[in-house]
C-alpha cells in the first residue's frame, strides 16, 4: 500500500530546506513545499511506477523554487548582497538576523560555478557524505571533493573580503 | 584555551580544502555557535551559523494536518495487482499438486510393467526397437488425466 502520509510527507523537511537554501524565504519555501506534495497528490496514479520518490519529489521542489526564484530575482539573489567590494558590504546583518544571513550565504553560493553550488547545498544543508554525492550527481568522490574545496576557497575569500571592511 | 583554538583553526583548514568527516563539520558548527568566538575566527561565523539554521529548518505539524486535509486526510493508494500475480498463488500449489500425481502415476505405471515383464528373457537392440515401433500407449489413468489437464489450464493461465 502507498499512502500520502508513509510516502510523501516524510520527505517534508527536506523539501523545506531545498525550498529554502533556493528562495531565502521561509513563507514561500513552505509554500512550494506544499505545492509539491499537492502536485504528487495529483499525480497519485504514477506512484506505483516511481521507483525513486524522493528523486521524483525533489525535481518537482527544484523546478518549482527556481520558478519562483526567477519571478523574485529582484526580492530575493538581486538583493542579497553579493559581497563585492560596493557599498552593499556596509551592511552585514545582524547575527540574530536569519534572513540576512541566509542572503548572504545564498547569494555567494549562487554565484559560483555549476556544479558547486548544488554540491555544497547537498553537503552544507543535507548533510550527505561525499560519496553519497558522487553517487546523486554521477561523480567521483574526488571530483566531488574538488569542487567543494574550490567553492569553500571561493566562500572563504569573499567571508574574509567582507571582515576585512569591518563588517 | 589556545590549544582548543589551534584544533578549530586545524580543522578550519582542512575544512576549506574539503578534507573534513561530517563529525568535524558539526563541531565547527558548534562551535561557530558559540557567543565568544575569537574575533580571529569571526569572519566565518555567519557563515557556519547560517548552515546550522538552514540545516535545522523545518516545518511543524500544522503543515501535515493542513496537507492532510487538502488531500482527503488518510487515504492510500492501493497498488496494481495483474491477474497473475493475483493467481501465483493459487497456480503454485496447482502446480505441486500436479506434479505429485504426475510421479504417483508414473511410478504406479511402471510398477504394472514391472510386474507384467518380470522373468522375461534380456531383449536385444533389435527387439527393444521393435518394441517401441511397437508400443501403444496405455490409456491414461483417472489421476494422471486430472494432473495433465491442471498443468494444461496453468499454461494458458501463464
Amino acid at each position: 500500500m502507498s499512502g500520502f502520509r508513509t510516502d510523501i510527507l516524510p520527505h517534508r523537511d527536506r523539501l523545506y530546506r531545498l525550498a529554502l537554501a533556493i528562495t531565502l524565504d521561509a513563507a514561500a519555501a513552505e509554500d512550494i513545499t506544499q505545492d509539491t506534495m499537492l502536485r504528487a497528490w495529483e499525480h497519485r496514479d504514477e506512484w506505483p511506477h516511481i521507483s525513486n520518490m524522493e528523486a521524483w519529489l525533489t525535481q518537482i521542489c527544484r523546478r518549482l523554487a527556481i520558478d519562483h526564484q526567477r519571478r523574485h530575482r529582484t526580492e530575493s539573489i538581486d538583493a542579497a548582497p553579493h559581497l563585492a567590494a560596493t557599498p552593499q558590504m556596509q551592511q552585514r546583518p545582524d547575527e540574530d538576523d536569519l534572513p540576512g544571513q541566509l542572503a548572504i550565504i545564498a547569494g555567494l553560493v549562487a554565484d559560483l560555478p555549476d556544479p558547486q553550488p548544488e554540491i555544497v547545498r547537498l553537503r552544507h544543508i543535507e548533510d550527505l557524505s561525499y560519496h553519497d554525492i558522487a553517487l546523486r550527481l554521477g561523480l567521483t568522490d574526488e571530483q566531488v571533493r574538488a569542487h567543494l574545496r574550490r567553492a569553500r576557497q571561493r566562500l572563504r575569500e569573499q567571508f574574509t573580503k567582507l571582515h576585512a571592511y569591518g563588517l | 584555551m589556545s590549544m582548543d583554538y589551534t584544533y578549530i583553526e586545524q580543522l578550519l583548514e582542512r575544512y576549506f580544502a574539503a578534507e573534513t568527516t561530517r563529525e568535524e563539520e558539526h563541531i565547527l558548527r558548534e562551535f561557530f555557535a558559540q557567543a565568544d568566538v575569537p574575533s580571529g575566527l569571526k569572519a566565518y561565523a555567519p557563515m557556519f551559523r547560517a548552515e546550522t539554521r538552514l540545516s535545522s529548518a523545518c516545518l511543524d505539524e500544522s503543515f501535515d494536518e493542513r496537507l492532510l486535509a487538502l488531500t482527503g486526510g488518510e487515504h492510500v493508494l492501493a497498488r496494481r495487482i495483474t491477474l497473475r500475480q493475483r493467481l501465483r498463488p493459487m497456480l503454485r500449489v496447482a502446480a505441486m499438486v500436479a506434479v505429485v500425481a504426475a510421479i504417483g502415476s508414473a511410478l504406479e505405471h511402471a510398477a504394472g510393467n514391472g510386474a507384467d515383464g518380470k522373468g522375461a528373457p534380456a531383449q536385444t537392440a533389435a527387439a527393444v526397437d521393435s518394441d517401441y515401433e511397437l508400443f501403444e500407449p496405455a490409456p491414461l489413468n483417472k489421476r494422471s488425466a486430472e494432473a495433465i489437464a491442471t498443468a494444461d489450464t496453468i499454461q494458458l493461465l501463464r
